[in-house]
């Protein structure tokens, strides 16, 4: 009897020291990040139904747009993640040197759809590319997990890491792209944006067709000003809370956990820097000072450097600020687990193609890669797989 | 090219009493909004200082013979081109050197005071900026 009631005692003292412990909820996949105010909870629950709504033209969406909701291309497998959709950019890149993003023309994002106004105004599917561009490229619609974090890494710390000229010699050049006024970009795949917020306040109009406070004109039509009547929802379409809330849930979205790293995945993660991944893959980033708790001083496991290296003629397509068509951002490996193609267009649909597609500063890390066995390749694409 | 009135590609454009100055000096003593992720004012707005405007932006093109300048400017990937006229007088600068609008090349980055007069942005003053300033 002594015996059983002793073993009694365990589950209610296993229970205890839990409670105790304070075992926190492990993380999933759309959830916010852990730490937030009831407050910042409440906005980022308001941001996911401004992310789910879907926008008609009588709301404000178009006349061009990509998608009709932030959620159609940022959905799997809950809102915040990837697309399937893919979307077209246009670059001039003119002799002089100075890459055109031929805003008076439309670009660099062309749009691919219209509202019925418009179709029935100029009979047209979608933006038309302009004629003047050299230079196209297809982007896919990446997960938005995360970003909060990679948004509040001081400057200072991305730019520690910049080594235009490589004056270490270890072949690994990452600079910094600028936005127009001269401020470090980040996000976007070719880090032309400086900060998530205008990332989001520009994605409203030039994905969506919806004005707001900070961009209160439309999308031109390849140049040419809306014909009269097809944009009847006078500017700016959505207000400042709504952005507001936009803004909150993409800041405060948790990046996903990653997977529990089996014996051969441990194997991998050593390969992964002996190989020279990690000298662009920054494992972890460092977050500066915040407002948010949640966000302040926190480590990113983000697999990033933001800065943009080159990566050879094959991947190459547009220029983008000071970006050339060679350059891309590192990308962010943080939810690797979750994607099913890889790379800024989707063209890979394994990780080891994409890393074979690797050029540029990443063709000595290729090459060691290549020169793995088959167990030790295995065990860096399991590495990648559980991220 | 379409000339897009700067009022297109306003942001949060603000008209600055003295009255505000102190009040603004108080705001900044008190804590910033929870959600607000440290966002800084950016340089690229159009601001109202007085009756001219402030815009920080990269030339796209110069056209000294007709005494224009195409600037390239917006947000996140909505990128916008205004067009500022540059009228003799105006004063083109590098570190207090003096510029004539030719020396402005594609890519470099100018902080420009103009006023609006009809349909043009009629620019004061065109001085040369290093890339930098953020968080």
């Amino acid at each position: 009897m002594r015996r059983v009631a002793s073993l009694g005692v365990f589950p209610l003292l296993g229970a205890a020291l839990v409670a105790g412990l304070g075992c926190a909820r492990p993380i999933k996949t759309g959830d916010p990040l852990p730490g937030l105010t009831k407050q910042q909870r409440e906005l980022f629950e308001q941001g996911r139904k401004v992310m789910e709504k879907q926008f008609t033209p009588e709301t404000g969406l178009g006349p061009l747009f990509n998608a009709p909701g932030c959620s159609e291309c940022h959905e799997d497998p809950v809102t915040g993640g990837r697309g399937d959709e893919s979307e077209v950019h246009v670059a001039l890149l003119r002799p002089d040197g100075f890459c055109d993003p031929l805003a008076e023309r439309g670009g660099p994002v062309i749009q691919q759809h219209v509202t019925p106004a418009l179709h029935a105004a100029l009979g047209i599917e979608s933006e038309p590319v302009p004629p003047e561009a050299t230079t196209r490229a297809s982007r896919t619609s990446p997960d938005i997990f995360g970003l909060g974090l990679l948004d509040t890494v001081p400057d200072s710390k991305i730019l520690a890491r910049a080594d235009p000229e490589d004056r270490n010699h270890d072949g690994i050049s990452g600079r910094p792209n600028r936005f127009t006024d001269g401020r470090l970009g980040r996000f976007g795949r070719k880090a032309l944006v400086p900060t998530l917020r205008e990332f989001i306040e520009g994605a409203f109009v030039a994905e969506q067709g919806i004005t707001n406070p900070a961009v209160p004109t439309e999308e031109s039509v390849g140049g040419s000003p809306l014909p009269p009547g097809v944009d009847p929802v006078p500017d700016p379409e959505i207000d400042q809370k709504t952005v507001d809330a936009a803004d909150a849930f993409v800041r405060f979205l948790a990046p996903p956990a990653p997977l529990e790293l089996t014996h051969l995945a441990k194997r991998g993660r050593v390969l992964f820097s002996r190989v020279g991944c990690a000298a662009c893959h920054v494992p972890i980033l460092k977050t500066g000072k915040s407002p948010v708790k949640a966000l302040c001083h926190k480590k990113v496991a983000a697999y990033t450097d933001l800065l943009l290296h080159d990566m050879g003629p094959d991947l190459a397509d547009i220029c983008l600020g000071l970006a050339a068509p060679s350059e891309f951002r590192t990308e962010p490996l943080m939810g690797l687990h979750l994607m099913p193609r890889f790379l800024h267009d989707g063209r890979a649909d394994t990780l080891e193609k994409a890393i074979l597609l690797h050029g540029g500063e990443a063709t000595a890390s290729r090459a060691r890669f290549q020169a793995l066995d088959d167990i030790h390749k295995k065990a860096l694409i399991k590495f990648l797989e559980s991220l | 090219m379409r000339r897009i009135p700067i009022t297109e590609v306003v942001m949060r454009s603000r008209k600055v009493s003295p009255l505000l100055v102190p009040i603004l000096g108080l705001l900044l003593l008190l804590p910033s909004r929870a959600f607000s992720g440290g966002t800084p004012g950016r340089a690229s707005d159009v601001s109202s200082e007085g009756a001219a405007e402030t815009l920080v932006a990269t030339v796209c093109s110069c056209d000294p013979e007709a005494k224009t300048m195409n600037l390239l400017t917006g947000c996140g990937h909505a990128l916008r081109m205004v067009k500022i006229s540059v009228p003799s007088g105006t004063k083109l600068a590098r570190k207090g050197q003096t510029l004539r609008l030719s020396d402005l090349k594609p890519g470099i980055i100018v902080r420009v005071q103009f006023r609006k007069s009809e349909e043009l942005n009629l620019a004061q003053t065109v001085e040369v900026q290093e890339p930098g300033g953020g968080r």
